[in-house]
């Protein structure tokens, strides 16, 4: 246990009311399905950027990261290459262009935009099915993470600790739907970088800037400030690299709670300053706690565990108080992710579930009212098995982010992308990406390979989406069409295009009720593409 | 050396927060470049789609007057 004082519990209890009161605030400004399950689709750009990447981020990078770090030298970064630049793939790829074409089609979840972009009876059931379950073995193991966390680092027993952490969370995404789960976010990504960017800076002056921590490492053991880890353990493997690499910097776009952030941006033209945003963020967030863990080699040799990297070095550089908001710092990148899940939850039991299947006629309130109930239950099922604590658990997580990328990315992708790809290529590629990650996982191919889960499931099922496309019904016209819509492709008779620009050419105001006229167009051939 | 690591280690690995920030950042100059003119497009789109429901409302109009 390192901290437990009262001052950790004032601060945790400060951040986990602030919480509280950011959910009931947007209960009170929350009146339709849209504004529950999409923010009512006007989330901003630093809105968006910041709870697009805390919820891509767990505990991990407060604890795991800089552990690694600590034992393998700076061979540990290749992941923070990857990580690093996922935001440049995940929104410059999807973020427009999802956001476009999910509004086009009325979706309201990552789920029902495969279905209407992929038709098929059963298209939602398959993906509902493995969004489902993969989604929620997160919830599961981000409960238990919480209370563990709470637990070893305040004292506080673990089935206590379970049911606070996991209650906050419940309260407030039950209550406010996604614009609580967003603002949560957003403030939690301030917290989490700000704790990060502080220790860093003081921690720098003990180790004498960049150059001191590396000649430092260097005395202690050279192969520390190689590329292949330490003692050279991972010399030659460039397979695991470029696994480690591919994996963060593409995999994001293939999980349904990420990129359901793009379907809430008010606007396309946010995803520009979305990139810039979430890159910069990402940054301060990916890299430092590396490093972290690299000075910690130096300065806290002798140390126990080295996942307590972060938080010893908080208490030895940083007076109680904000030592104990680095703690609360790391509730809030458990609570980050998790919030988001169980909302994916909710919007895919209520939507995709109940209106789809139960009562297809649900009003607007109906909707809100039953994802509501399904996150309320969901979240007390969590917290019910997470005070058992099923053996397995946390070997779930690990490959539910390969399974979720293997099953969605190549049909997410190519939904925007693609006029060729149809339902076919689509199951296949839900099927295959699933099953190759489900047995490659189980039969502990990993390691003897050396090819990561997601490396071999993404390809497998980009190759299952590709041939199930070229032997299936292509999309119908009315589908290309809106595809095109949404890459801005369709061809519009020129003569109209001169109507954006009356405000500062009015001249041509006359011209255009002239061009309006339909017989004047239809006799120059300009008919509906 | 650079910053005490041998140049190829310190390429391969801490070049990438500022290669990504740059990156980002023309990301948004040509994202941004397109945003105006996919403003202009969808605009143009908007007034084409609601011209032609025009047309085909007066034309059934026409069509119940004869």
């Amino acid at each position: 246990m390192i901290g437990g004082g009262v001052t950790e519990y004032v601060v945790l209890l400060i951040y986990l009311v602030a919480m509280i009161g950011i959910g009931v605030y947007w209960a009170k400004h929350t009146k339709t399905s849209e504004d529950y399950l999409l923010g009512g689709r006007r989330i901003g750009a630093f809105l968006t950027a910041l709870t697009l990447q805390t919820t891509s981020m767990s505990g991990y990078m407060f604890m795991g990261g800089p552990a690694q770090s600590y034992r393998d030298g700076y061979f540990t970064l290749w992941y923070a290459v990857g990580d690093g630049g996922g935001a440049i793939f995940n929104v410059g790829i999807l973020g427009k262009r999802m956001r476009r074409l999910t509004y086009f089609l009325g979706c309201l979840s990552p789920i029902e935009y495969i279905e209407k972009r992929y038709p098929g009876k059963a298209t939602r059931i398959i993906a509902a099915i493995i969004a489902i379950a993969f989604v929620y073995g997160y919830v599961l193991a981000q409960f238990l993470s919480a209370g563990k966390t709470m637990c070893a680092l305040l004292g506080v027993p673990l089935p206590v600790a379970i049911v606070i952490g996991a209650g906050v969370i419940i309260f407030y995404t039950f209550a406010g739907g996604y614009l609580a789960v967003a603002w949560t976010d957003f403030v939690q990504g301030i917290l989490m970088v700000c704790s990060m960017v502080i220790i860093f800076v003081l921690a720098w002056s003990q180790v004498d800037g960049l150059t001191g921590l590396n000649e430092g490492l260097r005395a202690v053991d050279p192969t520390l400030v190689g590329m292949w880890g330490k003692g050279n353990i991972y010399m030659g493997q460039w397979g695991v690299v470029a696994g480690a690499i591919g994996v963060y910097l593409i995999g994001y776009m293939g999980l349904p709670h990420v990129v359901i952030r793009h379907m809430a941006m008010e606007k396309p033209s946010l995803a520009k300053r979305t990139v810039v945003i979430a890159t910069v963020w990402n940054q301060l967030f990916i890299f430092v706690p590396y490093i972290i863990g690299l000075m910690g080699i130096l300065m806290l040799p002798d140390i126990g565990d080295p996942e307590m990297v972060v938080l010893t070095m908080a208490y030895e550089l940083l007076p109680v108080v904000l030592a104990a908001i680095v703690l609360v710092a790391i509730m809030s990148a458990i609570m980050s992710t998790a919030d988001a899940q169980l909302m994916l939850m909710g919007t895919m039991l209520g939507r995709d579930i109940y209106q789809r299947y139960i009562n297809k006629d649900a009003t607007d309130k109906q909707l809100m009212n039953v994802s509501r109930i399904c996150i309320l239950l969901v979240g007390v099922v969590s917290v019910i098995i997470a005070l058992i604590q099923p053996p397995g658990v946390f070997q779930l997580v690990v490959f539910s982010f390969a399974t979720l990328g293997s099953s969605f990315l190549p049909s997410y992708v190519g939904a925007v992308w693609t006029k060729w790809g149809n339902t076919t290529g689509c199951y296949a590629s839900m099927i295959v990406g699933c099953i190759t990650s489900i047995v490659w996982e189980a039969a502990g191919l990993a390691p003897i390979t050396g090819m990561h889960t997601f490396f071999i499931g993404i390809i497998v099922s980009i190759a299952a989406y590709c041939i199930g496309s070229a032997i299936g019904k292509p999309p119908t016209e009315e589908m290309k069409e809106m595809i095109d819509r949404a890459g801005c492709k369709i061809k519009i008779p020129a003569g109209l295009a001169t109507a954006n620009y009356k405000d500062i050419a009015p001249e041509t105001n006359g011209v255009l009720t002239f061009l309006k006229d339909s017989s004047y167009m239809e006799e120059r051939g300009f008919q509906p593409v | 050396m650079i910053f005490g690591l041998e140049p190829h280690v310190f390429f391969a690995f801490l070049s990438w927060p500022v290669t990504y920030i740059i990156i980002a950042i023309i990301m948004y100059f040509v994202m941004g470049r397109n945003d105006k003119k996919e403003e202009a497009w969808e605009k143009a789109y908007d007034e084409w789609q609601s011209s032609l429901k025009r047309d085909r409302k007066k034309a059934a109009e026409g069509g119940e007057d004869k």
